[in-house]
C-alpha cells in the first residue's frame, strides 16, 4: 500500500521540525521547520505585516511547490488537520509521478517512492535529480524499467546487510557484483538493452552507480566499523606537520614565485579538497583527474619537454601535501570499495587514482631520506623548532596580507641576491680596470725604458738640416704632432706623445752632425741670400698643423716672396706633404684672420732668422722653439720688432698673444720643450742674452 | 560489437629515472597517428590500439617515477596489470645495474606477468657502456625479451610495444584456454544467477 512506509534509519532526532511538538521532519529549506510549521510561520509573519489582510493560502497551491517533501508528513497523522495533509499528500505523489515518469507505469514509481522515502533530505533532491536523469537518457522503457528493478533489488541486498551489520568488505562486494550483474545485463542481447548504443550503455552504468552510492553515501561512507576516520586524522595531522615541506624538498620543478605556476597549483589543491563533497565514487575521480590535469599544464609550463612521470608524481606529492584534504583516507577507501573496478584499474582515472595512492603511501612513509635532508634536520623541522615559511602555506591560511608579505619577502630576497651579484661584478670590474691601469702604466714604464730620453747636446742647425733633408719632414711632422693635438685635444694619450718625441729625438740623434754642418752653411748661405728661406726655421706646430688649407696660404705666400731656394723648396714640398691628420674646418678659431696672423707671424719669424743668419750662427735658438709660446714669444718681442716692423703694416698683431690659439696646448708644449732639452742652443744666438 | 577494441591492455613501464621511459610512450602512441581511435590523454597517460592478427588491441601504457625515493611506493601501479617493460639506458651502466632490482620488484608485486627489457638511447656507438652481449646473457639468463631501441631515432620502439603486446595476448588466450577446459566454474555461476532470478520473481 502506499501509506505503509517502513520507519526510516537515519536518526530522527536531528532531523525533526524545529517547532517543539511536531513530529514531522524539518528541512533546510523552510528553515528547518517541517512543511507544515513553516507554512503557519510564514502565514503569521504575513498575517503580523498585513493586519487587514487576511490571507487565506491555497493549501493546493502551495503543497504544489512543496510536492517531494510532502512526504514526510504522510508518515505519521498529527497536527491540526492530520487528514486534509494526508490528502494533499496523496495528491502531490501522484502528480509528481505523473510529472516525473508518466511513461513508466505507477506501480514501479511507488516503488521507487518508497524507496526514496527511506533516504535522507540530500539523497532525496538528488533522487529527483536521477529521475530527471532517468528519463534523459535514451534507452527504452522496458529498459528503464528493468534499470529500476536492478536498483531496487541492489538497494533491498545492502539494506539488508548493513542492517545485518556485515563488515564493509561484504558489501563493497555486494556492490561490486551488483555493477558486473548490471553490466553484464545490458550486454545480454535479447534483453531490453539489446538495441541501445555502447556510449549509452557506458552512461546507464554509471548512472547505475550514481544511483546506488548516492542513496547509500551515509552508510558506506567511513562507516563506524573500520578505522577509517582515525586514519584521516592520521594522515591530516601528518600533513600538517610536513607543511614545512616545499618544492625544494620534493625536487619537483613547480616555480613557487611564478604567478602563472602558482594560480595553477591553487587550483589543483581546490579541485582535490572538492573530493569529499561529492557523494559518489565517480564524482570523486573526476575531482582527482581534473586535478591532475591541472598538474600536468603546470609542468608543461615549467618543463620544456613533456611532462614524465618522473616529474608529475613529485608534483603531486606537493599538490596533496598542500592541500592536506579532510578525509583523505575515508575517501580513498570508499572509491577503492565502491567504485566501478574497471574504473579505478585502468584508463586515465585508474591512473591519476594510482599516483594520488603512491603519493599518499609516499606521504606517510616519508623519511628524512626522502626530502634529501639530513636526519637532525628532518627531526627539527618535524618538531616545529625549525620553521621553514613558504608563500604556500601563509596563502593556505586564507590571510591575504600574510601571502602577500611572504610573497614580498620572496622577491626581497630575490633582489637582495641580484643586487649581491650586481655589486660583486662592480668590484670585480673595478679590480679589472685597476689591473687595467697597471698594465698601462707598466707597459709605458717598459716603452720610456726600452727607448729612454737621451739628453745628448745637438746643434741647433741638426735640426734644421734634418728638416732639409727632405726626409725629415716627416719628423717635423710627427714633433710637431704632439704639441699640435695636446693643443687641441685634451684627450691625447700621454704615451703617444712620448713616444713620437722619443722617436723624433731618436731620428734626431741618428742623424749625423757632420753631414748637417755642411747643409747648414748651404742652407746659411741661401738664407743670407734670401730672407725669406728662413721661412723653415718655424717649427711652429700651428703653422704646419692649423688646417689642412693652410698650406696654400702659405704657399701663396712663399710665391708671393718669388724668390725660392732649393732648400726652401725642399721644405715647402714637404710641407705639402704633411698629411694633415687631424681637421679642425670646423672650429672657430679656424677663420681666415687667424691665418693671416699666423702667416704674419711666420714672415717675421723668418726676418728674424735672417738676422741671425747674418751674425752667421745659423742655431736654432732656444727663443726659436720658445716662441711657440706666446709668453715666451712677448718677451722675445723687443729682438723681432726691427725685423717684423719691415714687413708687417701690423707689428702689433704680432705683440698681442693670439687669442685664438690654444694656451694649454702652448702651455704643454713649453714644459715638453723645457723636457726636450736636446735641443740646445749651443751656438745659437741667444736674443734674450744679447 | 560495437566496443572499438577485442582487448585492453595494461602495461606499466618501469626503469631508472632519466632512461628515456616517457619518450619511449610518446614515440610510440604519438609517432604513429594512423586512426582516429587513437587518443592522447593527458602526457604520461598513452593509448594506443594496435591491431595484432587480426585482433585489435587497446594498450594503455602507464608511465612511472623511477627515482629511488619512489619505489617502495610504486607496488600500486601494479595492480591489473598484463605487461611490463623494463626499460635502462644503454650510455648509463648504473640504470642497467639496476635492472635486476626492478625485475625483483615485479616478482613481488604481481605473480605472472610479461616482461620485456628494453635498452633505450640506443642511437650514438660512441656513448653505449652497456654492451648488446652483455645485456642479451643478463637477458636470457632472466628469461626476458632484450630490445634495443632509441625513442630519439625511432628505433625498434613499435617492434617493442608489438612484442610484449603479442606475448601478453598470447598468455591471455592460453589462460582463457585453460579457463575453458575447467567448465565446471562456469555452469554453477550461471546456476547461481538463475537461481537468484527466479528468486527475484517470487
Amino acid at each position: 500500500m502506499m501509506y505503509s512506509i517502513p520507519k526510516p534509519r537515519i536518526d530522527q532526532s536531528t532531523l525533526k521540525c524545529k517547532q517543539q511538538n511536531c513530529e514531522f521532519y524539518g528541512n533546510a529549506q523552510w528553515e528547518y521547520y517541517c512543511s507544515k510549521c513553516y507554512r503557519d510561520k510564514l502565514l503569521r509573519e504575513r498575517l503580523a505585516q498585513e493586519s487587514r489582510a487576511k490571507i487565506v493560502h491555497g493549501p493546493k497551491k502551495h503543497q504544489t511547490s512543496s510536492k517531494h517533501s510532502g512526504e514526510h508528513h504522510s508518515k505519521a497523522p498529527s497536527g491540526t488537520t492530520p487528514n486534509e495533509d494526508k490528502k494533499f499528500k496523496k495528491r502531490n505523489i501522484l502528480e509528481v509521478f505523473k510529472k516525473t515518469t508518466n511513461l513508466t507505469s505507477i506501480e514501479n514509481l511507488k516503488d521507487s517512492m518508497k524507496q526514496h522515502r527511506n533516504e535522507s533530505r540530500v539523497v532525496e533532491h538528488v533522487s529527483m535529480a536521477h529521475i530527471e536523469m532517468l528519463k534523459s537518457l535514451k534507452i527504452s522503457d522496458q529498459a528503464k524499467r528493468d534499470f529500476k528493478i536492478m536498483i531496487k533489488t541492489l538497494d533491498k541486498s545492502i539494506n539488508r546487510s548493513y542492517a545485518n551489520g556485515s563488515p564493509i568488505d561484504r558489501i563493497s562486494e555486494l556492490i561490486q557484483n551488483g555493477y558486473t550483474r548490471f553490466a553484464d545485463f545490458t550486454e545480454t542481447k535479447e534483453l531490453s538493452f539489446s538495441d541501445t548504443p555502447p556510449e549509452v550503455k557506458l552512461q546507464t552504468l554509471d548512472f547505475f552507480e550514481k544511483c546506488i552510492m548516492t542513496h547509500h553515501y551515509k552508510h558506506l561512507f567511513s562507516p563506524q566499523t573500520t578505522d577509517d576516520e582515525e586514519k584521516d586524522q592520521i594522515i591530516q595531522k601528518r600533513m600538517k606537520q610536513l607543511n614545512w615541506i616545499n618544492a625544494k624538498h620534493l625536487v619537483c620543478s613547480i616555480d613557487e614565485r611564478n604567478e602563472e605556476v602558482r594560480d595553477l597549483v591553487y587550483s589543483a589543491i581546490t579541485e582535490l579538497a572538492a573530493m569529499d563533497s561529492f557523494a559518489t565514487p565517480q564524482e570523486k575521480l573526476e575531482c582527482i583527474v581534473s586535478s591532475c590535469r591541472i598538474i600536468f599544464t603546470l609542468l608543461k609550463k615549467t618543463c620544456d619537454g613533456p611532462a614524465s612521470a618522473d616529474e608529475f608524481l613529485p608534483a603531486l606529492i606537493f599538490v596533496v601535501l598542500k592541500a592536506n584534504p579532510v578525509r583523505l583516507h575515508s575517501n580513498i577507501n570508499y572509491i577503492n570499495r565502491f567504485s566501478n573496478a574497471n574504473r579505478i584499474m585502468s584508463g586515465e582515472t585508474g591512473y591519476y587514482f594510482t599516483n594520488l595512492c603512491c603519493a599518499i603511501s609516499f606521504i606517510e612513509n616519508l623519511t628524512y631520506e626522502s626530502v634529501q635532508l639530513t636526519k637532525e634536520e628532518f627531526d627539527e623541522l618535524m618538531s616545529g623548532e625549525n620553521q621553514i615559511h613558504s608563500a604556500w602555506e601563509s596563502a593556505l591560511l586564507a590571510c591575504e596580507s600574510m601571502n602577500l608579505i611572504s610573497s614580498n619577502m620572496k622577491i626581497m630576497k630575490d633582489l637582495r641576491e641580484r643586487n649581491q651579484r650586481v655589486e660583486d661584478d662592480i668590484s670585480l670590474l673595478g679590480a679589472e680596470m685597476r689591473e687595467f691601469k697597471d698594465e698601462i702604466f707598466k707597459k709605458i714604464a717598459s716603452t720610456i725604458e726600452s727607448a729612454p730620453l737621451i739628453k745628448k747636446p745637438i746643434k741647433t742647425p741638426t735640426i734644421v738640416s734634418t728638416r732639409l733633408s727632405g726626409a725629415s719632414n716627416y719628423h717635423i711632422r710627427r714633433c710637431s704632432t704632439p704639441s699640435e693635438s695636446s693643443a687641441n685635444r685634451h684627450s691625447q694619450n700621454l704615451s703617444t706623445q712620448q713616444k713620437i718625441v722619443e722617436e723624433n729625438k731618436k731620428d734626431l740623434l741618428a742623424l749625423d752632425e757632420s753631414n748637417f754642418e755642411t747643409l747648414v752653411k748651404n742652407i746659411s748661405e741661401k738664407m743670407e741670400m734670401k730672407p725669406s728661406g728662413t721661412l723653415s726655421t718655424s717649427n711652429s706646430t700651428d703653422f704646419l698643423s692649423i688646417s689642412p688649407i693652410f698650406g696654400q696660404p702659405y704657399e701663396a705666400l712663399s710665391f708671393e716672396e718669388s724668390l725660392v731656394s732649393t732648400a726652401e723648396e725642399d721644405l715647402i714640398r714637404g710641407i705639402r706633404n704633411i698629411n694633415y691628420d687631424i681637421d679642425f674646418s670646423d672650429s672657430p678659431e679656424n677663420s681666415l684672420a687667424e691665418e693671416i696672423a699666423e702667416i704674419r707671424k711666420y714672415s717675421s719669424i723668418a726676418k728674424e732668422v735672417t738676422k741671425e743668419g747674418e751674425n752667421s750662427s745659423m742655431t736654432m735658438s732656444k727663443s726659436y722653439l720658445e716662441e711657440f709660446d706666446p709668453l715666451m714669444a712677448k718677451d722675445n718681442q723687443p729682438e723681432s720688432n726691427t725685423s717684423k716692423s719691415l714687413i708687417d703694416e701690423s707689428p702689433n698683431d704680432y705683440l698681442m698673444p693670439d687669442p685664438l690659439l690654444p694656451i694649454k696646448s702652448d702651455y704643454r708644449l713649453s714644459s715638453q720643450t723645457s723636457k726636450i732639452q736636446s735641443i740646445s742652443c749651443e751656438t745659437g744666438k741667444n736674443p734674450s742674452h744679447d | 560489437m560495437a566496443r572499438d577494441y577485442d582487448h585492453l591492455f595494461k602495461l606499466l613501464i618501469i626503469g631508472d629515472s632519466g632512461v628515456g621511459k616517457s619518450s619511449l610512450l610518446i614515440r610510440f602512441s604519438d609517432n604513429t597517428f594512423s586512426g582516429s581511435y587513437i587518443t592522447t590523454i593527458g602526457v604520461d597517460f598513452k593509448i594506443r590500439t594496435v591491431v595484432i592478427n587480426g585482433e585489435r588491441v587497446k594498450l594503455q601504457i602507464w608511465d612511472t617515477a623511477g627515482q629511488e625515493r619512489f619505489r617502495t611506493i610504486t607496488n600500486t601501479y601494479y595492480r591489473g596489470t598484463h605487461g611490463v617493460i623494463v626499460v635502462y639506458d644503454v650510455t648509463n651502466g648504473e640504470s642497467f645495474a639496476n635492472v635486476k632490482r626492478w625485475l625483483q620488484e615485479i616478482d613481488s608485486n604481481c605473480e605472472v606477468v610479461n616482461k620485456v627489457l628494453v635498452g633505450n638511447k640506443n642511437d650514438d656507438p660512441q656513448r653505449k657502456v652497456v654492451l648488446t652481449e652483455d645485456a642479451q646473457r643478463f637477458a636470457e639468463q632472466m628469461g626476458i625479451q632484450l630490445f634495443e631501441t632509441s625513442a630519439k631515432d625511432n628505433i625498434n620502439v613499435e617492434d617493442m610495444f608489438l612484442s610484449i603486446t603479442d606475448r601478453v595476448l598470447r598468455h591471455k588466450k592460453n589462460t582463457q584456454r585453460q579457463q575453458n577446459e575447467q567448465n565446471d566454474d562456469r555452469i554453477k555461476i550461471n546456476d547461481r544467477s538463475q537461481g537468484k532470478k527466479k528468486r527475484k520473481c517470487c
